[in-house]
């Protein structure tokens, strides 16, 4: 807790120079003090103490001037709070800090559902406005960060046979610049929060309130992180490989990190860059997307969706990857298909990037445009396809073991088969002309990332929870909470598909009578959709301190992961593991992934 | 193990024929319930049919998709599922290279067919429908423009400006030019399956024919609704749309024309005039001839441009003053040279809609 008391000194003394420079300078050319400026600089130089504070200095800053770089860290609790290079206690911070998000957002979802529970409008001024914005930004982020930052970071290394990723100050560092992003997302509303929704289109976000600036500044160094991230996935993935752990030996999630942290790493610098061009545009005159200067507000959404359109595959990727994986070990089969579904990864990768507009069939671009921007989104039902051909296969003629990681798995399936083909119809023109900025939209990406991620993500933290906190979840609520969360989804969002077809447009807070009806039903059901979460969150703490030991490998899994103790040792594994053979050898007697002497005693299952 | 990986054709076991008998039950289920459900809501113009059609067909195509995956999915918790911990593992199929390649031919045919029909198919038909009538008559253009947080629309042809409601003639091309002074908007007509954003420094353009007569009192779905957030009234942001049949169009244009033009006396020449909710707080100003005067505007519209300008005809083609444009909350005062005597108009150029226009009369006050 001192590293993050010497952080929050830092980020006070940074903000302070910052703003104090600035403001200084404008005193001194006699221009009034305040405005964007001051605030952005202020922003950036907060940010830089934080990270000197919290332990960028101690461990990695004392080099750059010639000292010794000191990395011991604390053991027991106190180790998640200070700048650990450990990917496990990284791992853990990523997915307990996007718990407290995901919480947080899911919290103002409840809001938007309360707003909507009638036609007439009940929050007053802006208020709606920047709580839909708020909620979307900070469940973006969730979505991009807790499957890759946190079953990433902690699950990769111990797959593949690594100690550790390729550069453990740097992802020390992605999870630090985080807590800043947060704090500025947090921070907005104070300062007039912005309405323009994640995707902050200009020309109104060149206009809106100076909550916008504080938006800016956390998507870029947000970005940062996830760039910096994704580099290091790569990195390790490609070069910290056990021996004999060839790539097509690899677990299926290992390869969708590896294909998401590809978009990450490429494209996530355009959402920046058109970013910093609005606050060129507020702060510096310059008129990028003004068109009585010459701009084009169609340009900012171009550079926009081309990251943003990737970035959802930066979503989902990861969680089809830990779909196969469960569904493999808990139909105890091979996974079927697993070369075509490492292809559907990276045909999925190829395609992301040559899709973006269509988000833009109704912006006013040149009508020709449409033809080939349906089609190439068209075919990433192809590699999607294949996904869902590995995923098919594998639990047909298994010997299903329904567990709670296996029924989010499934849940999976359902959610994005709706998801995945009511994509279709946003994809081609005729029908996307009428749906497009309908709740039919909004719709479709919650059957996607929710349906698809956020399901996945449960699945991955119930199945990897025994190896993370050495315990067993109790197993009852951990159904309840799988079963109850599937119903509630589908009673909140199904409705919403006819609400948007029926004229339900996005992002407002007063709509015509005749679509209360879908209205009242989704917000009823999300509220009680909300509630399953704290029993959830009852059960993974309460088991998290109490629970029963789990053992070594309580799934009878035959990844590298399950052959070391729960938790693992701080270098992984006691001996280098030795990778011989394919990753799910179910049902072939004879075959293994691991050379059996690095085995330690295999623990049973529990049930 | 009955198979090696990469050879034999897969067993057809009782799972497999269950699997494809509800495949087919569900999938015909599924046609039948569409065939008769009002999946769609009224239709009012000739693109609604493009649009809705697409949409029949690609739900006519998903219904089998979905249904494969809910029959695997059912049967295999049906037929695959343990009870406890499996003592056993499942048989090792990792898929051969035919079954890839079937599966590849399916969903990549699928692809292609949804690519062709309904995707380019719908979009030729939907560039039709935009000429569509052009050859043959003309189309009733209809300037929209909007701005923060109002639709306003101009009939060009009959010099007619409105901000109170959008009245179509039915069976007519009508080509919508759409523009915006401020931000992003989008023009969308719900009952017409139109949408179309309007963006400052663009016209953007979508031509409808109307098919029946109808209107927002009697079905929500005529309105001009915006659809791209654009701030703080973006809900507010709908204007009613009535379809009528030609005659009555005709007469509703005419009454518009004609709709009153409000008169009354100057008393000095200091004027004073409140713009607040993108409206004056006066429909007629006054002064005498040939004598210079002010204007005081009260921009009380927080963050919103407004001005007040002076012209002899309605078209604004003869501007006799054009004041400072400026954001609120602020005053100006313009001042103004002399006008010859006679019955001009005024209005906020931004703004060009009934609420922020009106008379502006130049004559002797009474008893001078």
């Amino acid at each position: 807790m001192r590293a993050i008391a010497k952080g929050v000194l830092g980020a006070v003394i940074g903000y302070a120079a910052g703003f104090g420079l600035v403001a200084a300078a404008q005193l001194a050319m006699g221009n009034p003090v305040g405005g964007a400026v001051p605030v952005v600089i202020g922003s950036v130089l907060a940010t830089v103490g934080w990270l000197l504070g919290v332990g960028m200095w101690r461990a990695w800053a004392r080099e750059w001037v010639g000292l010794e770089p000191r990395l011991e860290v604390p053991t027991g609790p106190s180790r998640f709070f200070c700048f650990n290079t450990d990917h496990k206690v990284i791992g853990v911070q990523y997915l307990v800090t996007f718990v407290i998000v995901f919480g947080l957002a899911g919290l103002l979802a409840m809001v938007v559902r309360w707003e909507l529970l009638t036609p007439a409008r009940d929050l007053g001024g802006d208020a709606y406005n920047q709580v839909m914005s708020l909620h979307g930004i900070l469940m973006v982020a969730v979505a991009v960060a807790a499957v890759l930052g946190g079953l990433g970071n902690y699950c990769v290394p111990l797959m593949i046979g690594a100690r550790d990723m390729a550069f453990p100050r740097l992802n020390a560092l992605s999870y630090w610049l985080i807590p800043p992003v947060a704090v500025l997302l947090l921070t907005a509303p104070f300062v007039g929060g912005w309405d323009s929704g994640w995707t902050a289109y200009p020309p109104l976000s060149v206009v809106n309130a100076g909550g916008q600036v504080l938006f800016i500044v956390a998507i870029v160094i947000f970005g940062l992180s996830s760039i910096l991230g994704g580099l290091n996935a790569i990195a390790t993935i490609l070069r910290m490989r056990a021996p004999g752990m060839t790539m097509l030996r690899m677990p299926i999630f290992v390869w969708s990190v590896f294909a998401a942290s590809i978009i990450s790493l490429l494209f996530t610098q355009f959402f920046a860059a058109s970013l910093i061009l609005v606050l060129l545009d507020r702060v510096a005159g310059t008129q990028f997307f003004e068109a009585a200067g010459g701009g084009n507000p169609l340009l900012y959404q171009h550079l926009f969706w081309f990251y943003s359109h990737p970035a959802v595959y930066v979503m989902i990727l990861p969680g089809f990857g830990i779909t196969l994986e469960v569904l493999a070990h808990f139909s105890r089969k091979p996974l079927f298909a697993y070369r075509a579904a490492v292809a559907g990864f990276l045909g999925i990768v190829v395609l992301s990037g040559v899709v973006w507009a269509h988000h833009m069939f109704t912006s006013g671009m040149a009508n020709f445009m449409q033809i080939p921007f349906m089609t190439l989104t068209e075919l990433i039902s192809i590699p999607t396809g294949l996904v869902f051909l590995s995923a098919l296969g594998t639990i047909w003629r298994g010997r299903l073991w329904l567990r709670t990681p296996m029924l989010f798995a499934l849940a999976v399936l359902f959610n994005f088969a709706i998801g995945g083909v009511t994509g279709i119809y946003l994809a081609d023109v005729a029908t996307d002309i009428h749906l497009q900025d309908t709740y039919f939209v909004v719709a479709h990406f919650h059957y996607t990332i929710v349906g698809g991620e956020i399901f996945a993500l449960m699945a991955g933290i119930y199945y990897w929870f025994p190896k993370i906190t050495g315990r067993m979840y109790r197993e009852s609520l951990g159904r309840l909470h799988a079963i109850w969360m599937f119903v509630g989804f589908q009673l909140v969002f199904l409705p919403l598909f006819v609400a948007g077809i029926h004229g339900m447009n996005r992002r407002i807070n007063e709509y015509v009578p005749a679509l209360q009806g879908y209205n009242a039903f989704a917000s009823v059901a999300a509220f009680a959709l909300a509630a399953v979460f704290l029993v959830a969150l009852g059960n993974l703490v309460w088991s998290w301190a109490r629970g029963p030991v789990a053992g070594a490998n309580p799934w009878r899994a035959t990844t590298l992961e399950w052959t070391t103790s729960s938790p693992p040792p701080p270098h992984n594994f006691e001996q280098a593991p030795e990778v011989v053979g394919d990753p799910y050898p179910y049902g072939e007697p004879g075959v293994v992934h691991v050379r059996p002497a690095t085995v330690p005693l295999i623990s049973g299952g529990s049930e | 193990m009955d198979q090696t990986p990469g050879k034999g054709r897969p067993r057809i076991g009782r799972e497999e024929i269950t699997a494809g008998l509800l495949w087919l039950a569900l999938t015909a289920t599924g046609e039948v319930v569409l065939w008769n459900a009002p999946l769609l809501p009224a239709r009012y113009s000739d693109t609604a049919h493009i649009s809705d059609d697409a949409f029949l067909v690609l739900t006519r195509l998903a219904i089998p998709v979905f249904a494969f995956v809910v029959s695997v999915l059912v049967v295999s918790l049906l037929r695959f599922r343990s009870r406890g911990a499996p003592k056993e593992d499942g048989e090792p199929i990792r898929g051969s290279a035919r079954t890839i390649k079937t599966w590849l031919g399916i969903t990549g045919g699928l692809a292609v067919l949804l690519i062709f029909y309904p995707g380019i198919y719908g979009i030729l038909e939907l560039q039709r429908a935009r000429s569509a009538g052009m050859d043959t008559e003309e189309p009733l253009v209809v300037q929209v423009k909007a701005a923060r947080w109002a639709w306003t629309v101009t009939y060009p042809d009959a010099g007619v400006t409105t901000g109170e409601e959008l009245v179509l003639p039915v069976d007519r091309p009508v080509r919508f030019e759409v523009s915006s002074v401020d931000v992003l908007h989008s023009f969308w007509i719900p009952a017409f399956r139109a949408k179309i954003d309007a963006v400052p420094g663009l016209t953007t353009v979508t031509t409808v024919t109307p098919e029946r007569t109808g209107s927002f009192d009697q079905d929500p779905l005529l309105r001009l609704q915006c659809a791209e957030l654009c701030g703080l009234q973006h809900s507010q942001m709908s204007m009613p749309v009535r379809v009528v049949e030609e005659p009555a169009f005709e007469a509703w244009l005419l009454e518009q024309g004609a709709a009153g033009m409000p008169t009354c006396e100057p008393s000095g020449t200091e004027l004073r005039i409140v713009a607040q909710n993108i409206a004056f707080d006066r429909k007629c100003l006054a002064v005498p001839p040939d004598t210079p005067f002010t204007i005081e505007l009260v921009n009380n519209d927080a963050g919103v441009p407004h001005n007040l300008s002076i012209a002899a005809d309605p078209e604004w083609t003869q501007v006799l003053f054009t004041g400072e444009t400026f954001d609120g909350v602020a005053t100006r005062t313009y001042e103004v040279s002399g006008l010859p005597a006679g019955v001009y108009r005024f209005r906020c150029d931004i703004h060009p809609i009934p609420a922020m226009s009106g008379t502006f009369v130049v004559k002797e006050a009474e008893g001078s």
